[in-house]
């Protein structure tokens, strides 16, 4: 696909680039809203497309990061508040906001990715392998017990240790990034 | 925030509910835990943070390319876009739907009405008609079709009790010496005198309250709200959770007027609406559709008519399966 460039500040190959470096994340940041990820995809390719129809207005000056992030923000918001998809009031909208890519930048993310893979690495092989199946591939508790044969509480009892292990490895940066929540308005 | 702070209990509750494996009432208990204390909301936030920073390692297993070509083919270099990937719904006749209209409608309104000699006592109930109607205090009731209640004054002459089954739309003459107390399922709702409407269906997920004018206390096992006009209660039947919010149905009057309203409404909630209307049993069965928003008024319109223009206006195909109509689409 090419574009016919008519002076538009943003060219296919340049709006390609930033999908492939936002999407990732903007679908993370969505999910702490509407939870399941094929929601946040699609909130998040509709903001793409949103931003491809209006980009001859579109500043590439301008922070374009910020706008991706509060249109996914509103739109997930939207989504939750017309489906009445959140579970929770206080725990998704009063706790939400997290936005780790406002908050560290791409060498920030890469040290953290290491981390994570470190901390993931030291766990015990079957409560990884439970972690990853709840976090990545969203199973259920009850899936993953089906899945590994083993009971729902030894499931919770791995996710605990996983989790409190990550904790601890990433301690340093849930300090050093805390001031920085909520700037997005 | 001391790190080692919290509980452990409360730690598995934060993954179950990170995870999606709460259920209501230990979401509930959570929110308490969040909401008692800064420190704890403050402890919640950094954990849901560690729970999200873990996930930048699963973006690797994310097909971004895979992604990027969908997105290319709704996109052109003009700036327009065209739809995402129409899906193919089988066409079955949806005659059924009207043939179960024909039934509905020429089902005779049944209603009896039973008095004790004092007048102490009234029952109403409706089949397949709403129906207005005068209780002894003055108050009225607009019961929805197939709904009942029940009036009675207390031995004592101090309370005003009612029973309701169904769906109801309550105005009550004041009297702030004999407050009005519905039982409507598990949820006890006590007004002195003010507009509000009940949906207590035996086939819904929850009971609802709608406040219109004044204010009403809704109460069930333990838990209680208060609510002012343009508020809305909700109390999820299974878990027993009771939450309150700003009120955002046009249309839970709407079967006292025979009309429906929708301002940019999604599909979802102008089912759940025609759904109440009618007592029918509408069906999205694809999730795409949910969202599509609809902008209409339908005033003295037969169920098939509305869902004739539903139809039309949103490109949608409608068939008959069982006791269900279910929507099809290719979404908006």
């Amino acid at each position: 696909m090419t574009d016919v460039s008519r002076n538009t500040p943003m060219d296919h190959s340049s709006f390609e680039a930033l999908f492939k470096q936002h999407f990732a994340h903007l679908c993370n940041f969505s999910k702490q809203y509407v939870q399941d990820e094929n929601t946040a995809k699609d909130i998040v390719q509709k903001v793409f497309i949103k931003l491809w129809e209006s980009r001859a207005q579109i500043d590439l000056n301008q922070n374009i990061q910020s706008y991706l992030f509060t249109s996914v923000k509103n739109r997930s918001l939207n989504y939750i508040r017309d489906n009445q998809k959140y579970r929770s009031r206080v725990l998704d909208l009063d706790c939400g906001e997290i936005d780790l890519m406002a908050e560290t930048d791409q060498s920030g993310v890469q040290e953290l990715q290491a981390k994570i893979s470190q901390a993931l690495a030291s766990l015990p092989e079957k409560c990884r392998l439970v972690f990853e199946m709840s976090r990545f591939k969203e199973m259920k508790y009850r899936e993953i017990a089906e899945e590994l044969d083993i009971s729902q509480k030894t499931v919770e009892a791995h996710m605990s240790k996983a989790m409190k292990t990550l904790r601890v490895e990433l301690k340093d940066h849930l300090y050093a990034l805390a001031v920085l929540i909520g700037w997005i308005i | 925030m001391a790190r080692n702070d919290i509980p452990e209990e409360i730690l598995e509750l934060m993954i179950s509910y990170l995870s999606g494996n709460c259920g209501q009432a230990e979401t509930t208990e959570l929110e308490h835990w969040v909401s008692a204390d800064a420190g704890h909301k403050a402890a919640f936030i950094s954990f849901k943070k560690t729970w999200m920073m873990a996930s930048l390692n699963a973006e690797s297993n994310m097909n971004i390319d895979q992604e990027w070509k969908e997105l290319s083919k709704s996109i052109t270099s003009e700036g327009k876009t065209v739809s995402l990937a129409p899906r193919k719904s089988s066409r079955r006749s949806w005659l059924g739907i009207a043939a179960a209209f024909l039934v509905l409608t020429a089902a005779s309104i049944w209603l009896y009405r039973s008095f004790d000699p004092s007048e102490n006592i009234v029952a109403y109930s409706t089949e397949s008609e709403a129906q207005n109607n005068q209780l002894p205090d003055g108050s009225t009731v607009s019961l929805n079709q197939f709904s009942s209640i029940r009036y009675s004054l207390s031995d004592k002459g101090t309370q005003r009790n009612v029973a309701l089954e169904g769906d109801a739309f309550f105005d009550v003459k004041r009297d702030e010496t004999k407050p009005f107390i519905i039982a409507a399922g598990k949820a006890t709702i006590e007004v002195l005198g003010t507009s509000f409407y009940v949906d207590a269906r035996k086939d819904a997920k929850h009971i609802e309250v709608i406040v219109k004018s004044g204010s009403v206390s809704v109460s069930s096992t333990g838990n209680k709200v208060i609510l002012k006009a343009g508020e809305k209660a909700r109390l999820n039947k299974t878990s027993g959770s009771l939450i309150a919010s700003e009120n955002t149905d046009l249309n839970y009057q709407s079967f006292t007027q025979q009309k429906l309203v929708f301002e940019n409404t999604t599909l979802k909630e102008v089912v759940f609406a025609i759904n109440r209307q009618y007592h029918s049993n509408i069906k999205i069965s694809d999730p795409n559709l949910e969202n599509c928003p609809l902008t209409a008024t339908y005033t003295n319109k037969s169920l098939e008519s509305v869902l004739a223009i539903l139809k039309a206006t949103l490109n949608l195909e409608i068939e008959q399966q069982d006791k269900e109509i279910v929507l099809t689409g290719v979404g908006c």
